[in-house]
């Protein structure tokens, strides 16, 4: 009895399986279709090999070498600051307060905001454990800009649904550079904001007191990764 | 009469669940459906202020129970174990899956996740192997929370639920339905054999730490920001919407970075 129920389950099993083996068999060959039908255009190309680098370079130059902290730290705050566009982020994150802030108040904020950033990141490498990322289609977003969708796989898990991670990039002058990461449907830019946005309306409204709030943090961050900002 | 006790016990535990569902009805209530706050429609200012209070005081519990016996678990445990562990608790779950993606139209998905269910159960010793993974059946979950979004219930307020944490009005009265649903636990409810409610006090504490464990990156990245309450409610909330694919035509992430030029 319990044999004929297993080899019922089994059966059972192997042909879901094997639909979903047809499944994703047709999907290949429609996909590769598509691909031999229409190359990429250049911009597409050089959009995806934007991405592709950039992950590489975090994966081997921080987060697999074997670099100290500081230097991991160091390596990491300088291609931030010069793929990532901190300063149109600054000025999404802070909403309507930007308008009314003085030049020298837009300055401090975004220096600590972009501190903030790259100490936020430099507690993320240990948790770095081997994942691959796979950089797949390019898509438009609003104003010109664009994503690049690409997925992380853990190599522990192969069998697990890989981890959506979508790069929103634009076009600055002929140099690209990220505006937001957006992971499983989560905007980072947007997470900042809404926080910022909390923390100024307990402080009514001054980018002064925010500004002061992050550098105090950013000192705790530092200290805790035994590491130093310049 | 042992049938009497029975079935007493399973109303009453109906009852307690009754309860808890009613008190959340009334807090949906109150909260309008009209959207509240202009920068993010799934806050309503009117329980902000209760889920300040319930979010304090998990974050207590879990700085002095919870997170310590998350981190020696996931420090102590094996890698493969931990992953063994989460095979049993997930194949456990999936008669909720079944239910769930069946009430919301999903064949396909229900029809895999009852191929999981079987092939596991059968052949992956109760649910601790995944054989299923190796047959290339997908993995996928829901909640009853997902399924009332299918059916129309849509928008709902950020509401964090005393110890579990972070979710919805909607999403919390779909948790308490998806305890009522799963058959595992209507049979661990059984007030005539210790074994079972031991087994079911089990599940849920290893469940619990589990999950916790399961967590603690994201967690400890949480704790570094400035505002960690409004940063662990953005997240949760961007998340939740693109777990249920509510924007279908646009993401939440599609904003314009001028929206305040306008």
């Amino acid at each position: 009895m319990l044999r004929i129920w297993l080899t019922l389950m089994t059966s059972f099993a192997v042909s879901l399986s094997a639909n979903a083996a047809e499944v994703t068999t047709s999907e290949e060959s429609v996909n590769n279709a598509a691909v031999t039908q229409s190359a990429d255009s250049e911009e597409v190309a050089n959009e995806k090999s934007f991405v592709k680098n950039l992950a590489d370079t975090f994966i081997n130059d921080i987060f697999e070498s074997k670099k100290s902290e500081q230097e991991k730290v160091d390596v990491f705050k300088d291609i931030f600051l010069k793929n990532c566009d901190i300063n149109f982020i600054s000025k999404f994150v802070l909403g309507k307060a930007w308008k009314t802030a003085s030049a020298e108040e837009k300055d401090s904020f975004t220096t600590a905001f972009s501190d903030a950033v790259v100490l936020t990141w430099a507690g993320r490498f240990k948790e770095y454990n081997g994942q691959k990322i796979e950089v797949l289609t390019i898509r438009p977003a609003n104003s010109g800009q664009s994503y690049v969708d690409s997925s992380v796989i853990n190599p522990d898990n192969p069998n697990d649904k890989p981890i959506s991670l979508i790069w929103r990039i634009e076009n600055k002058d002929g140099q690209y550079k990220i505006v937001d990461l957006i992971v499983e449907g989560v905007s980072m830019a947007m997470t900042y904001r809404n926080e910022y946005l909390a923390v100024l309306q307990a402080k009514g409204g001054k980018i002064t007191a925010l500004t002061e709030n992050l550098q105090e943090k950013n000192k705790k961050l530092a200290s805790d990764l035994k590491v130093v900002l310049e | 009469m042992k049938n009497k006790n029975k079935v007493e016990k399973i109303r009453e535990n109906l009852r307690y669940s009754g309860v808890f569902l009613c008190l959340l009805t009334a807090a949906c209530a109150s909260t309008s459906s009209d959207k509240t706050s202009v920068e993010n429609p799934d806050i309503n200012p009117n329980l902000e202020p209760v889920n300040h209070v319930i979010y304090s005081f998990n974050d207590a519990l879990d700085t002095v129970l919870l997170r310590p016996i998350a981190k020696a678990y996931d420090t102590v445990v094996p890698d493969f174990v931990q992953s063994l562990v989460k095979n049993f608790l997930h194949n456990l779950q999936t008669p909720v899956y079944i239910i769930n993606y069946t009430l919301q139209g999903e064949g396909e998905k229900a029809q895999a996740a009852f191929g999981r269910f079987a092939l596991n159960t059968s052949l992956g010793f109760f649910g601790i192997a995944d054989m299923a993974a190796d047959a290339g059946i997908p993995k996928e979950t829901t909640d009853f929370g997902a399924t009332m979004a299918k059916w129309g219930y849509t928008d709902s307020a950020y509401f964090v639920i005393p110890v579990m944490g972070p979710s919805t009005v909607r999403d919390a009265l779909g948790k308490g339905v998806d305890v009522i649903l799963n058959p595992f636990n209507i049979a661990t409810m059984n007030p005539n054999n210790d074994s079972l409610r031991t087994a079911d006090w089990i599940r849920f504490g290893v469940n619990a730490v589990q999950s916790r464990a399961s967590a603690l990156p994201l967690t400890d990245d949480i704790a570094r920001a400035l505002d960690p309450y409004t940063t662990m409610q953005s997240m949760y909330l961007q998340n939740r919407r693109h777990e249920l694919h509510l924007d279908k035509d646009t993401n939440s992430y599609d904003f314009d970075f001028d929206m305040d030029e306008e």
